[in-house]
């Protein structure tokens, strides 16, 4: 085995805050910022990594969602949600890996080759950072609407904004993520 | 939260308006012709067809 060095773990910040805010339920998010959750969890990872004896970027995602869905369900306890929020039906780490198959089903991608795999790992990494660099409204709104399902309504009812200006940010926050994945390219 | 404000022309505003009362007429289980919309509001075909395109174009890179 080559010895190589393990990869920067910064690259994967926003999408663990992406991870983190798809979730974090709102009444959680107003409590806890989902990229103090992410910083949490960087350093523990940064603190654990002699230890690390994954392999693949692919083994290594899946470690830092490990500590992801730790550091969330440490929160939801925290709040006594447990039982209705972050923690509520099965186990996060499964429940993280179903969102990282919305984050796919975004991208449309489907599943094969391990190749594909890292190809749509990069894609992730490039979505998750093109949704970072967006305004709070644009993306919170995108994030609602094309990874949890929610209407136009309950996303405006949140945003405490009327339908049209909804439609606004995820017109504006599309156009903006588009522009940035193509210049990924 | 910092939520984003912005100035939206009249244009904009129309546009979005539109783009709204096709997404509430879906969510309330109505089944909306992309094409029909489309003819209804040939001022902003354009915009809109782009508007639908645009998670499309995400994906295709």
């Amino acid at each position: 085995m080559t010895d190589i060095s393990p990869p920067p773990l910064e690259r994967f910040r926003n999408y663990l805050r992406l991870l983190a805010e798809i979730e974090l339920s709102p009444l959680l998010r107003v409590k806890e910022d989902a990229s103090d959750i992410v910083q949490q969890s960087l350093l523990e990872a940064h603190r654990d990594l002699p230890n690390y004896r994954g392999q693949t970027e692919g083994e290594l995602v899946g470690w830092l969602k490990t500590i992801l869905a730790r550091n969330l369900l440490n929160v939801a306890r925290r709040y006594g949600t447990q039982k209705c929020d972050v923690a509520r039906e099965q186990p996060l780490g499964k429940r993280l890996d179903q969102s990282t198959v919305r984050i796919e089903n975004f991208l449309a991608s489907e599943q094969s080759s391990p190749s594909h795999q890292a190809m749509l790992n990069e894609q992730i990494i490039q979505l998750s950072e093109g949704l970072a660099r967006l305004l709070d409204g644009e993306r919170t709104a995108i994030v609602l609407k094309h990874f949890q399902g929610w209407t136009l309504s309950q996303i405006s009812v949140h945003l405490g904004r009327p339908t049209d200006a909804v439609a606004g940010l995820l017109k504006r926050g599309l156009k903006k993520l588009r522009t940035h994945l193509q210049a990924a390219e | 939260m910092n939520v984003s404000t912005c100035v939206r022309s009249p244009q904009e505003q129309q546009l979005d308006a539109l783009i709204a009362k096709y997404y509430e007429a879906v969510e309330q289980g109505h089944s909306v012709d992309q094409a029909d919309f489309l003819r209804q509001h040939p001022e902003f075909a354009t915009e809109l067809r782009e508007y639908w395109m645009m998670p499309e174009d995400c994906r295709q890179r």
